[in-house]
């Protein structure tokens, strides 16, 4: 069995390419490292220009505030309701929201779509299903949502996995169909059963790029919370947005989009750690 | 000939720059409204709220068309969302939420004015709870109401009378009219602060109990108007540019707002297809509505008039309870000049 634990590896040669050429040199490692380090101060540069230029223009009143307010002005309101911990409050409620929908999606949807992208006869099955629910705007969902499950929490996890699983099936079904076959058919070969194939070869080749997707999922769930804290919410940055919208708060819509992405940030930035925990052979590829 | 490298940042710098001042542009154009629109469709905003009806009459009975104006009677779900399109110069006038009208002054929007209100009305909204007698049964229970609408500031203004403290003894959850009454009958939600025409529809569940009405908020003791009361808005650059066809809208306006007066029945049997009452449902809620006259705007609207008081009592309420953040004086907003 410990010829297929090196599989990842192999397993991965299909969708990358990437490998360096034996005669290839090698950049020297100072010099990339100096490339990845001013390409980091170009991007910081850009964000802190962007922002400059909107502080600009609004600062010297080509555009009304309540259409767009200074960065400072949402900054000012950022610190204040932090004081007040209220925006604390709504980060909290829309993770919560977001982690317990997009976890539950993923526990569903990745053995299921490995099932799926593994069995030709299985994915015949279900295709039509699948097609029906993949559309699906999670906003579609909210009725049904609250005659089956009420108003309450469930209701809003519901909404964010409903958004979330269809595409997390996607890219499960994708990752697994693309393991390379010639190192199925070679650990068929070993006298592999079909346990160990899938242990051994399609879970550790797939896992990757089921990574991959789940993260860009992950993405695609902060904008399903949107939509499930719309009905019978009291907090939540959803809830923010829209209230600040009744409210003509623009300053609070802004405050409450940038909260969603620097949330986004963080989980990612925490994403691509266990990915290096749990999926080490990914950074070989 | 090898291009310096920082002709690409120039280009890139001077799109991004052509994009920003073309979308300053066109949002200027649209608060301003500078072109002459005399001669083009006028957009009114409402939705099936009764407050619409002398719009909605207006043009279905070509009360507008006999003054020589085209009138377009456009439908939004909220207050804010009309509110948000005559900021941004998609509607020229509405009847609106005094709330929101508030909330847009507080947001430092002064392209709008207050030219009068379509009516006072009472007895259109309401709580609405199941197997309680009174507000303080409702402590510890889950009550429903659209945030940012009368409702909210009736709500709002009940508890305080009572001494309930919200999110503390109450819990309160921000739904939409049709949401409150489908988990009403549910039983999601103990309670719902709502107006017509969802709130008939919630007090025909089941062991409904009304247990407060918009007669028992201090707004209404004080002032005579319910606790958002509605009131109409315009564009200012639209009475700038077309100041006769102004006056021509006024004039059909409140020409309508009589007519419903004399004939309530016809009024309803034409407002049932926004609103999917009951004929005699709609004729009552019309006949319980004390439609205003041309007359009676410039009196409500003066420097003592009651619609101005309810306006800065409303203001201060809301800056009190935290849901603006700005304090407006309402008077720099109401302009009573255009009226004939």
């Amino acid at each position: 069995m410990t010829s297929f634990h090196n599989s990842p590896t192999l397993a991965n040669q299909k969708n990358t390419n990437n490998f360096p050429k034996r005669n290839q040199k090698s950049p020297p490692k100072r010099k990339k490292k100096k490339f990845t380090l001013s390409l980091k101060i170009v991007s910081i540069l850009s964000f802190l220009s962007f922002l400059a230029i909107w502080e600009i223009i609004t600062q010297m009143g080509f555009i009304p505030p309540l259409f767009l307010p200074a960065p400072s002005q949402v900054v000012v309101r950022g610190y204040q309701m932090l004081i007040d911990g209220e925006l604390i409050g709504h980060i909290f409620s829309s993770s919560r929201r977001v982690i317990v929908g997009f976890l539950i999606s993923a526990l569903a949807a990745v053995p299921f779509g490995i099932l799926l992208g593994s069995s030709k006869t299985l994915k015949a099955i279900f295709d039509p299903i699948i097609s029906i629910i993949r559309p699906l705007p999670s906003m579609a969902w909210i009725p049904l949502s609250l005659l089956w499950l009420g108003i309450g929490e469930e209701q809003k996890y519901a909404i964010v996995f409903m958004g979330s699983f269809a595409p997390a099936l996607l890219y499960t079904i994708d990752a697994t169909r693309s393991v390379n076959p010639i190192l199925i058919k070679a650990a068929r070969n070993f006298g592999a059963s079909n346990l160990t194939v899938m242990r051994e070869v399609i879970l550790p080749g797939s896992m990757p790029s089921i990574f991959a997707g789940l993260k860009v999922v992950l993405g695609l769930a902060w904008t399903t919370v949107i939509s499930a804290e719309l009905v019978a919410a009291n907090e939540g940055l959803g809830f923010l947005i829209m209230n600040g919208k009744e409210y003509f708060m623009t300053d609070v819509i802004i405050l409450g989009m940038a909260m969603i992405s620097l949330t986004v940030i963080i989980i990612d930035i925490v994403l691509n750690w266990v990915e290096k925990k749990i999926i080490p052979w990914r950074e070989e590829t | 000939m090898k291009r310096p490298k920082y002709m690409f940042w120039l280009i890139l710098f001077s799109i991004f720059f052509i994009l920003i001042f073309s979308a300053c542009d066109s949002n200027t154009s649209n608060i301003n409204g500078d072109e002459p629109i005399a001669s083009q469709t006028i957009t009114y905003g409402g939705s099936s709220w009764i407050g619409h009806l002398p719009a909605y009459i207006a043009v279905e009975k070509g009360f507008f068309e006999e003054q020589g104006v085209d009138v377009e009677f456009m439908n939004f779900s909220t207050s804010s969302e009309r509110m948000t399109a005559l900021a941004s110069g998609e509607i020229d006038f509405a009847s609106t939420g005094a709330i929101s009208a508030i909330s847009l002054m507080a947001a430092g929007d002064d392209n709008f004015s207050i030219f009068g209100a379509p009516d006072t009305y009472i007895g259109q909204e309401g709580i609405v709870a199941k197997g309680m007698t009174s507000i303080e049964d409702l402590r510890g229970k889950k009550v429903a109401v659209t945030f940012a609408s009368s409702s909210h500031i009736m709500l709002l203004d009940i508890f305080n009378q009572h001494g309930l403290v919200l999110n503390k003894d109450v819990e309160i959850i921000n739904m939409a009219g049709g949401d409150i009454v489908s988990s009403f009958t549910t039983g999601e939600i103990d309670a719902g602060a709502i107006w017509s025409p969802h709130f008939e529809n919630l007090t025909h569940v089941d062991g409904a109990v009304v247990l407060a009405m918009d007669t028992d908020t201090s707004i209404y003791k004080n002032y005579g108007f319910g606790s958002g009361p509605d009131v109409l808005v315009i564009r200012n650059e639209f009475i700038k540019d077309n100041p006769n066809t102004t006056e021509k809208l006024v004039k059909g306006y409140f020409h309508s707002a009589h007519w419903i007066e004399e004939n309530p029945k016809e009024a309803a049997e034409l407002f049932v297809t926004l609103t999917n009452l009951d004929i005699d449902e709609q004729e009552q809620i019309i006949n319980h509505v004390n439609w205003l006259d041309l007359e009676q705007q410039k009196d409500m609207l003066s420097e003592n008039g009651e619609l101005t008081g309810t306006l800065e009592f409303l203001a201060s309420f809301m800056t009190e309870n935290h849901l603006i953040n700005n304090s407006v004086d309402v008077k720099e907003w109401i302009n009573i000049d255009i009226l004939p």
